[in-house]
């Protein structure tokens, strides 16, 4: 749905954005991770046609981002910038019905779609607030509502998240969630990890300005893993099983975590973890948990950071 | 002060900005083009002591007008910008002390406007090489310019840290600098001779106008003979101009220190208790005349016929703030009436009705001419610098309908400002000829069939149009003006980067059309006649004038000239600003 072929926009001295190749499919969620100033906004600018690439082509919805599809492209995507403006001493449905009529909606459609994208954001109840009065959190959400308005197929949100408190910025998933139900295909682009990693179906990681990695999050996980990490809880003697694993070969670096929790690395191939189990039942100590540590989104992202 | 860091900031900034220099080079040479145009071609320089005079009084009023014009792009935006750009509390927390933030700003901002004077002071040396201007005089003469920069500067500054926007800031300085720089005759000319004790007053007050001052230093002895006062070595128009410009600098001092660092009314509690909380709501219903444009009342969709931008601008803007309307009605409604009532007391048996129509339209195309282009100047700045641009770029909406919305919105709010001074159209039609009608009252049945029976005779017709022709034309006229004037602040609005920068070119160029178009009443033997002609119709004052009393008889027809030339200046001004619109709705970085 979204597919840029090696886009480009070089402001000199790592600034920018390098031969980046995006592929966003239809219905999915895709979380554009990166620090400040790693082309985040830059790559979403030129998917929008606000920013004119050097080289490389965009595609949203099979159309060719250029200035003479302008007018198609602006149906397809609701776009929703990281800091926005809003109109001074109106109402919230007075805000939305301008960019309504903006986006040419039959009046007979609007009055109802507006009701509709508040009751999708929860912020139905904000209808006579004037757009100027609002916190931050109420913003974003009629941010998103009047990027829904027209009723795009794609979403494009640059930190939606951003400076939002923990309630907000649960809210915000569960609202983008909720788009994604509605089948729509959503890019966010946000610096907040753990935010991306639970509503993300795809992840892409950007450092300066050039894709280092993209996929799901096991997916990234499992191929930047050289080590697998087991988390073992016994009910029986915890040293006596310390030291039946440190006997067995690819076991390395054993360690008491807690009580009867122990964490060893596993340098063998994954599927011989199972023996590892077995040697230990067969030795009788009784296992409780058996699992491999999941390495987190933040990791992820410090390990493919550090090594670029 | 070299050491304030504001002061290096804001200096640096102003001396780095390509746009204020664009200005001063354009003040310098319109200026060198008027010593040009002013020299004299012929005879013998000694003998042209009175031409010198001339030459200086002519130079001097226009460099004082062009620093008035330019005095609020430098001062009015210094804290309403900081304000807008949310970096005035990022500055209130650091450790500089709140005198040294004030004189920073204060000196940056006034130092630009002296070196601006400093700069025009070897074009005004020139002069001198005519004769019959003492040292002593020019000297003077350069005081006067430097107190009124300095003086309307402080004005600026307090309309700065008053206002929350620098449109309004702006327009309030411009306002303050046209009643005391240009409306200072105002209490002599209406009052002498209703309140003669009081003449020493209205002389005061006609003195607090630097006009007024370089008026009597070039020429004391007519200075004398419109003045009845007599004037002493110390109370006399230079040095109570120069008290006045010290209590005023004082004052906007104060009032520039007592608001800068008074919480923003934006962030006052309670904006959305206006909506939510019954007892507000229902005072808010109740408080005549909110509730007729209440935003919750306003639930009616745009309808597919409207411009999108027109409504949203009517709602925001116009109806957005209505107090402000209210207000300014009101005070034009209020000043409109006097101002009349005390030209027909002052002058109704002395003179002609002539006198009565000339302030009428004058004061109608003043409040035109000072409302208009501070209505529109903002149109693309505010969008661009609020964050609203880059979404209204997103929708489908034309660049041609943005600029049509927002130019027939700003139509409309100065069309609201025009209906208060209905009155003094009322008053006009009044001094035409009254025959055309029955003298029986209009509440009569009588007067209703006597009129509709006349009404079905052709030559009716035609005499009703040679009667209230002029007042035809003269609505015409004010109509053209406005959208001239709006579409000039639009234009520069679509040019500028700052809404300061384009209200002061705004004001200028007004200044230009209505001012200094009259260029060829004084440079009548430089010019050929159909330069002059093409010059003057520029002017709506001029034409106004023409159709009133058929003044300018040695130019006819100038008043079709001047419709046209109006018309034209407004499709010109439109079809740029679509285009420099155009090109920022397709602007890729």
């Amino acid at each position: 749905m979204i597919r840029t072929e090696n886009l480009t926009k070089n402001y000199g001295k790592d600034r920018g954005v390098f031969n980046l190749n995006l592929d966003v499919p239809k219905g999915k969620i895709y979380g554009f991770i990166g620090p400040n100033g790693a082309g985040k906004t830059t790559t979403i600018k030129m998917l929008c046609g606000l920013i004119k690439p050097d080289s490389g082509k965009a595609f949203v919805g099979d159309v060719q981002v250029t200035p003479y599809n302008i007018s198609r492209i602006k149906k397809k995507i609701g776009y929703m910038p990281d800091i926005f403006g809003v109109y001074e001493q109106m109402s919230v449905w007075e805000y939305l019905d301008f960019y309504g009529a903006a986006f040419k909606i039959p009046v007979k459609q609007r009055k109802k779609r507006i009701e509709e994208v508040l009751a999708l954001t929860e912020s139905s109840h904000m209808i006579d607030y004037q757009v100027t009065s609002l916190s931050r959190g109420m913003r974003q959400r009629i941010g998103l509502a009047k990027t829904l308005i027209h009723d795009p197929e794609i979403l494009i949100l640059d930190e939606p998240a951003g400076g939002l408190d923990p309630n907000a910025r649960i809210e915000m998933r569960q609202t983008i969630s909720r788009l994604k139900n509605l089948g729509k295909t959503i890019l966010l682009s946000s610096h907040i990890l753990p935010e991306l990693s639970s509503v993300c179906d795809l992840v892409g990681i950007i450092f300066k300005g050039k894709l280092l990695v993209q996929g799901t999050v096991k997916e990234i996980s499992a191929s930047l893993q050289e080590k697998i990490i087991i988390n073992v809880t016994v009910d029986s003697d915890v040293n006596e099983a310390k030291g039946i694993l440190e006997r067995i070969d690819c076991v390395e670096n054993v360690k008491i975590l807690e009580k009867n929790l122990l964490q060893f690395t596993f340098t063998g191939a994954r599927e011989q973890i199972k023996s590892v189990l077995r040697i230990l039942i067969e030795n009788k100590v009784v296992v409780r948990w058996f699992y491999e540590e999941e390495i987190d989104l933040e990791d992820v992202f410090l390990n493919i950071t550090r090594r670029a | 002060m070299l050491k304030n860091p504001i002061f290096k900031k804001e200096f640096s900034l102003i001396s780095r900005s390509i746009q204020n220099n664009i200005i001063i080079c354009s003040y310098l040479i319109f200026l060198s083009i008027t010593i040009v145009a002013l020299w004299p071609s012929e005879g013998v320089l000694s003998l042209a002591s009175a031409a010198g005079k001339q030459i200086f009084s002519i130079f001097f009023s226009i460099n004082l007008t062009l620093i008035l014009l330019m005095v609020p792009a430098f001062s009015a935006s210094s804290i309403t910008y900081e304000k807008e750009n949310n970096t005035f509390s990022s500055l209130f927390v650091t450790l500089l002390s709140p005198f040294e933030i004030m004189s920073g700003k204060l000196f940056a901002s006034i130092i630009c406007l002296l070196l601006v004077v400093l700069f025009s002071t070897p074009i005004a040396a020139i002069c001198s090489l005519t004769g019959g201007i003492s040292n002593l005089l020019l000297f003077k003469i350069l005081f006067v310019l430097f107190l009124s920069a300095f003086s309307y500067a402080m004005v600026g500054l307090a309309a700065s840290a008053v206002c929350e926007r620098t449109s309004t800031a702006v327009v309030l300085n411009y306002a303050i600098i046209a009643s005391f720089a240009g409306g200072s005759w105002l209490p002599s000319a209406l009052l002498s001779n209703l309140l003669q004790h009081f003449q020493w007053l209205f002389h005061l007050i006609r003195s607090f106008s630097p006009y007024d001052v370089i008026f009597y230093l070039l020429y004391p002895e007519a200075y004398s003979l419109t003045s009845r006062v007599m004037t002493t070595n110390f109370f006399n128009p230079f040095t109570v101009f120069t008290c006045f410009s010290i209590f005023l600098s004082i004052v906007s001092f104060m009032i520039f220190e007592r608001c800068i660092f008074r919480p923003s009314a934006k962030t006052k509690a309670g904006v959305n208790e206006q909506y939510t909380d019954f007892k507000k709501l229902v005072k808010r219903k109740l408080s005549w005349p909110f509730y007729l444009i209440d935003p919750l009342k306003r639930k009616k969709n745009i309808s597919s016929f409207s411009n999108p931008v027109f409504v949203v601008e009517l709602r925001s803007r116009i109806f957005g703030n209505p107090k402000f309307i209210i207000r300014t009605i009101s005070a034009i409604f209020i000043l409109s009436l006097i101002i009349m009532t005390l030209v027909a007391l002052q002058y109704g048996n002395m003179v002609r009705p002539e006198s009565v129509r000339l302030a009428a339209i004058v004061f109608q195309l003043g409040v035109i001419a000072l409302i208009a282009p501070g209505l529109s100047s903002g149109l693309i700045t505010d969008e661009i610098a609020s964050g609203t641009f880059v979404m209204l770029r997103m929708t489908p909406l034309s660049p041609i309908t943005v600029v049509l919305g927002k130019l027939k919105a700003t139509f409309f709010y100065a069309m609201i400002f025009l209906i208060s001074s209905f009155f003094v159209l009322f008053a006009m039609a009044f001094l035409e000829q009254q025959n055309l009608f029955p003298e029986t009252s209009i509440l009569s049945g009588m007067w209703w069939s006597e009129t509709i029976s006349r009404a079905k005779n052709a030559e009716w017709w035609s005499e009703f149009w040679n009667t209230y022709r002029r007042i035809f034309l003269w609505v015409i006229l004010l109509l053209l003006s406005a959208l001239t004037f709006l579409s000039t602040g639009l234009f520069c609005s679509a040019f500028s980067r700052k809404t300061s920068t384009a209200t002061a070119t705004a004001y200028v160029i007004t200044a230009i059309i209505c001012v200094l178009s009259f260029a060829p009443l004084i440079l009548r033997n430089k010019l050929s006649h159909e330069l002059s002609m093409k010059i003057l119709s520029l002017n709506p004052v001029a034409s106004a004038l023409q159709i009133t009393n058929s003044t300018f008889s040695d130019y006819p027809g100038l008043w079709i000239k001047n419709i046209y030339t109006l018309v034209t200046l407004v499709i010109f001004f439109t079809l740029i600003s679509t285009f420099r619109t155009w090109l920022l709705f397709r602007k890729q970085e």
